[in-house]
């Protein structure tokens, strides 16, 4: 037992001098090992919306909290949570999934606006921030500051009202998680009957939120790709020593290019974003 | 001692190409499609490396082509799996 593990990640005699793990052989195995769990994953999400916790750490309170953080770090008056808004940007979100599209602007031309006046909202001025796939409300809102355009909406100081709707489903086969934040300003309070029955529609975009596991399949992806490469990146660093220390020569690609190119792709995966705005 | 020069200048060049590859990730961030032009051409520039390098010391062989190969397809489903 112990044999084999020296023979599969160290050199010796009995590996012609070089880790087992590290012959192309088993990287075809390794290869074979990482499609299949990642399939797992897939199909689990696939059978089973919601097991593995999708889009759980979105909260919709937290990205109108952290929008406000950073309109008050840019001396804009904070923005107003409107149950009106709030159900324009759930119709909004709906309608994206009935109709398998991502845009501010449907395949059949209807427009934002449409949602919000649909929604009771009589808006004086109106914006839109979209993103889907992000695994927490900081990245999203990162995310939106880092985009000029988006910035300027979610900064614009002629906007008094937000909404927000985190909505999973599936676009183009593909389970998705979309964020629609919605901003408006109106001269006329919106009236009672409008605000009562968005109370539904509020209670149902929560309801997909509550955490089933806590784990998101976006990050148990990168955590899975990212096992593969520390397990590379440590039986290159043992061959690497063990080629050093005993001045092993032999036919064989350079152990410091391989580390050199697997810790570039470490810190990829670590600084890969997986969410996209619009 | 000129070859040890020889080599360093080998290992700047890869230094180089996987810092330009990890900038240019972050600058395309949100970007899959780009992320993933950028993801293969720096894998089949690894073995491009790899390749020259070798035969730079007269020590190449299919062998060591077919490690390159691997370790740059593994790497790129690696990094590909998360952004599909």
């Amino acid at each position: 037992m112990a044999h084999s593990i020296i023979t599969l990640f160290a050199p010796h005699p009995h590996n012609n001098h070089k880790a087992k793990i590290l012959w192309p052989r088993s990287i075809v195995i390794l290869i074979g090992l990482f499609i299949m769990g990642r399939s797992i994953v897939d199909i689990t999400v696939g059978l089973k919306p919601g097991v593995l916790g999708y889009a759980s750490q979105i909260s919709p309170d937290i990205v109108i909290e952290l929008t406000n953080k950073e309109r008050l770090n840019a001396g804009v008056s904070t923005l107003k949570y409107n149950s009106a808004l709030n159900q324009a940007a759930l119709a909004k979100a709906t309608d994206m999934f009935e109709n398998n599209y991502w845009a501010h602007v449907s395949p059949t031309g209807t427009e934002p606006w449409y949602f919000v006046t649909g929604s009771g909202y009589k808006y004086l001025h109106a914006g839109e921030n979209l993103a889907r796939d992000f695994s927490n409300p900081t990245d999203v809102v990162k995310a939106w500051m880092a985009s000029p355009t988006h910035r300027k909406n979610l900064l614009d100081d002629r906007y008094h009202d937000i909404g927000i709707a985190v909505v999973d489903g599936y676009i183009n086969g593909v389970e998705t998680t979309l964020v629609v934040q919605m901003f408006g300003s109106t001269q006329q309070p919106s009236v009672a009957r409008i605000a009562s029955s968005n109370v539904v529609s509020t209670v149902l975009a929560e309801e997909k939120l509550i955490p089933e596991s806590g784990l998101s399949p976006m990050d148990l992806s990168r955590a899975w790709s990212l096992a593969f490469v520390v397990l590379i990146v440590f039986a290159l660093s043992l061959d690497w020593i063990f080629v050093l220390r005993y001045n092993i020569i032999r036919i064989s690609g350079k152990t410091w290019a391989h580390l050199t190119y697997f810790a570039a792709l470490a810190i990829i995966l670590i600084i890969i974003r997986q969410g996209i705005v619009l | 001692m000129k070859k040890r020069n020889k080599n360093i200048f080998d290992y700047l060049l890869l230094t180089l190409i996987s810092s330009i590859a990890v900038i240019l990730v972050l600058y395309f961030n949100g970007n899959k499609s780009i992320q993933e032009v950028i993801i293969i051409s720096f894998s089949i520039l690894y073995i491009i490396w790899g390749v020259l390098h070798h035969a730079k010391e007269h020590t190449l062989e299919t062998k060591v082509v077919l490690e390159y190969a691997a370790f740059s397809l593994l790497g790129s489903i690696l990094v590909i799996g998360l952004l599909k």
